[in-house]
């Protein structure tokens, strides 16, 4: 009889248990269908000046989400998620694993150019040059036996730590690109120096490129070329970096005999880029071979003085510091005099209007007694209909609507096998059609699909990619900090980094981003 | 209002010296600091009406703040009801940039001018959901335009003048808006600054106050979805206009709270010495 009993209630249990055990959700012993391991990994990314400050507030932002409930106890194990069966995984609210999960830590290494950290990310190669990220700490991964995403083998000669994905403010290169690793296996080729062979670039914001004056220059030629006036066209920034336009008399009614002292910048850098190829391609006819630092000769983009080195470099973006320095130490001074290049007014740069806009400090600076600001100029823009001669100052409203002359796309990079579009959402060229499809995630709604690393610091690449990219507030969990969602607070930490969300027009359907894949 | 009698001297003085102290001091902190920035247009009444052009979009309107410094950029913007002085409220989720035409460089007048027919300046309210899809700002009588379920709706909205879209700044200055009924969202890609025909733009802030607006300032309340106190908020989010700087408003808190700790020193004082002289 005893027996009896005994079987009855362990039926019983079983009856109970069973059912409440297959109802609890798969990710209560981690989320399935998504690139967690349950073990926490530090992943870096480098690469962009101008998104370096985004990036940093994006990170955190999902470095403090929900995830799994951890092992607390001092043990090999302190910190990875608690894997029993049925364990409620709800620090932080409800589905902890749209945040991350593993509690990975993502941070941001110190800009040195976007096309650095694509390098970087790629294990470039360049002759005998093969990269070293300091400050970075994983590896070049160097996957073999991939299906799937990107199949083949990566290698590269790379041994030292490289970033775990790249901050670009530039597009992707198809030719020439930060792409070269050697693998025959993969058609095209690696080595084509195709950037979009071996990255997936995914637009989270928009910008744009300020053509910056100084001091009194910016309000004369406001007034001069802003609205109807035009603005300054493509072809005048060409010949103005060339100096074959040498006066601001040539450049609008009223500048007179001042020189135009066009200053160069750093060719890793993205905004270098982004400024070079809208030269290129929108003069009349293009100038494919234009380069601001070196098309007007050696002598003719000012660049500032390494007085430790003694030696004259092409400076950061971003910034204007390091320009209003130097006078001072080539042994001249900042000059008020319209005949002087040391005078501010008759400078002419190009950077962030996001970066200027939220961080006014680096477009602002006093040097003694001497203030130094720069400002807007207009830039020939398009009409809505057609057309292009209107002076545009960048804005927020006019980068969001495309209205700019020269907005451009901010990208977050990953390696192919780390976070791409799924191979089912690519049309037979590789594009990305579509995000959607993604696992399940309750209520009758899916997650994005984003294709790529299972485990280790790969899949925890593939996840802040699918969070950063997550459309709507039922995609993303809320912050357990604050309360608000994370869609709220992603748009947001965008916004105070001065840029704007990436227009819903650019969009790959279901996602919040761009995705060029 | 003297203590009772047989209170020492100085301990009669120093209350009402006090008193005289914190009085003075609530009076100068009540006026603006030298250089805060001040609304002067629009002037009128608030919420200003917004008037509608043709289309039944809103027009733009003039803007004018001054105590900036010259040559500071001054930016403009469009934000939901909530009050500023809120904990939790953050210029980029409660304001959206996308509605900020480029800044203004501001004179040696310290002035900063959004004029409606400089194109590349003016600022343009939008109805309906904000260009970044923060927030949506609703036309009076209901959802008009395309509100949308996803963000929260609010009846009233307000426009930021400010050193700085990216962060709460001490020289922001706010007031709030009306839509009036039946204005609508310009189409796709016209809330812009980069339109042409810029000069079609004639409304100014003194004389548009009855303007296409009938209804508008009365009947407006909180739409559902609007956040927990947010139509009381929004007439007086900023102080009322032309008090809307942070700076004035915490101005009048620290003068207030002087003001009581004054009385309450002088009482407790009186109270005190009262005893004595009764028993």
């Amino acid at each position: 009889m005893r027996r009896f009993w005994k079987m009855a209630a362990v039926t019983a249990l079983a009856v109970i248990v069973g059912p409440v055990m297959a109802a609890m959700p798969a990710w209560a012993d981690g989320p399935s269908g998504y690139g967690f391991d349950d073990t926490p990994h530090v992943i870096v990314g480098g690469g962009s000046d101008t998104t370096w400050k985004v990036m940093t507030a994006l990170t955190s932002l999902y470095n403090t989400s929900a995830g799994c409930t951890n092992q607390l106890t001092i043990l090999p194990t302190t910190n990875t998620c608690l894997t029993v069966s049925g364990t409620p995984d709800t620090w932080g609210g409800a589905a902890p694993y749209l945040g991350s999960w593993q509690h990975d830590t993502l941070s941001q290494a110190f800009p040195a150019g976007s096309s650095t950290g694509i390098a970087s990310l790629n294990g470039f190669v360049s002759g005998a040059n093969s990269p070293t990220y300091n400050g970075a700490i994983n590896p070049f991964p160097g996957y073999t036996g991939l299906s799937g995403v990107d199949g083949g083998t990566w290698s590269s000669t790379s041994s030292g730590p490289e970033v775990d994905f790249a901050r670009s403010s530039r597009a992707a290169s198809t030719s020439g690109g930060k792409c070269n690793l050697a693998d025959s296996s993969v058609s095209p080729a690696r080595t084509s120096g195709n950037e979009l062979v071996c990255d997936t670039f995914w637009g989270y914001a928009e910008d744009s490129i300020q053509i910056v004056t100084f001091n009194s220059r910016v309000a004369a030629i406001q007034t001069a070329l802003d609205g109807n006036n035009g603005g300054l066209t493509a072809n005048t920034l060409d010949k103005i970096y060339k100096c074959q336009i040498t006066t601001w008399g040539q450049v609008y009614s009223g500048g007179g005999t001042d020189p135009i002292v066009p200053w160069a910048m750093n060719t890793n850098s993205g905004t270098y880029n982004t400024f070079r190829d809208y030269i290129r391609s929108h003069t009349s006819p293009a100038d494919p071979t234009f380069d601001p630092n070196t098309s007007g000769g050696a002598n003719c983009a000012r660049k500032t003085k390494d007085v430790t080195n003694n030696v004259f470099v092409a400076p950061l973006e971003n910034d204007i510091k390091p320009l209003a320095a130097d006078p001072a130490n080539i042994g001249s001074a900042l000059s008020s005099s319209p005949a002087s290049v040391d005078n501010p007014a008759n400078w002419i740069w190009w950077g962030s209007f996001g970066v200027f806009s939220a961080f006014p400090y680096t477009a602002s600076t006093t040097v003694g007694a001497f203030a130094v600001n720069g400002g807007a100029a207009p830039l020939d823009s398009p009409l809505i209909g057609g057309g292009s001669d209107f002076g545009a100052e960048p804005s927020s409203s006019n980068t969001l609507a495309a209205t700019y002359g020269l907005v451009r796309t901010l990208y977050h990079v990953t390696r192919k096998p780390d976070a791409d579009c799924a191979s089912a959402n690519k049309s037979a060229s590789g594009a990305c059609n579509t995000v959607v499809g993604g696992p399940s995630i309750g209520g009758g709604n899916n997650d994005i699909n984003v294709a790529g690393g299972t485990s280790g610091v790969s899949g925890g690449v593939r996840e802040f990619t699918r969070w950063l990219c997550r459309i709507g507030t039922v995609q993303h969990a809320n912050d357990p900090f604050t309360g608000r969602n994370y869609f709220q607070e992603i748009k947001g930490a965008i916004n105070g980094a001065g840029f704007t969300i990436s227009p819903a027009s650019l969009h790959t359907p279901g996602s919040f981003c761009q995705v060029v894949s | 209002m003297a203590p009772g009698s047989g209170r020492p001297a100085l301990a009669r003085l120093l209350p009402a010296a006090f008193t005289a102290f914190v009085v003075l001091f609530a009076a100068l902190a009540g006026v603006a600091p030298a250089g805060a920035a001040q609304l002067e247009q629009p002037t009128g009444a608030s919420p200003y009406q917004v008037t509608l052009d043709g289309g039944s979009h809103p027009r733009p309107f003039a803007v004018v703040v001054s105590g900036f410094a010259p040559g500071q950029q001054v930016f403009i913007e469009q934000c939901d009801a909530i009050n500023p002085s809120t904990p939790t409220w953050d210029p980029t989720i409660d304001c959206d940039s996308g509605s900020s035409p480029a800044p203004v460089v501001v004179g040696s007048d310290g002035r900063a001018t959004f004029a409606p027919d400089d194109a590349n300046h003016r600022f343009t309210p939008f109805v309906g959901v904000s260009p970044q899809s923060e927030f949506s700002c609703l036309a009076a009588g209901g959802p008009v335009g395309n509100p949308s379920a996803a963000v929260p709706s609010y009846a009233s909205c307000q426009v930021r003048v400010s050193s700085n879209n990216a962060t709460i700044t001490s020289d922001q200055v706010m007031f709030p808006i009306a839509l009036p009924a039946g204005a609508t969202p310009p189409p796709v890609g016209g809330a812009t600054s980069t339109t042409t025909g810029a000069t079609s733009s004639t409304a100014s802030g003194g004389s548009s106050t009855s303007a296409s607006a009938s209804g508008a300032s009365t009947t407006l309340r909180p739409a559902a979805g609007d956040r927990t106190s947010v139509g009381s908020a929004s007439g007086s989010a900023a102080g009322g206009r032309g008090h809307g700087s942070s700076a004035h408003s915490i101005a009048w808190l620290i003068g207030a709270i002087v003001v009581v700790a004054g009385a309450g020193g002088y009482l407790w004082a009186w109270r005190r010495k009262r005893p004595t002289t009764t028993s």
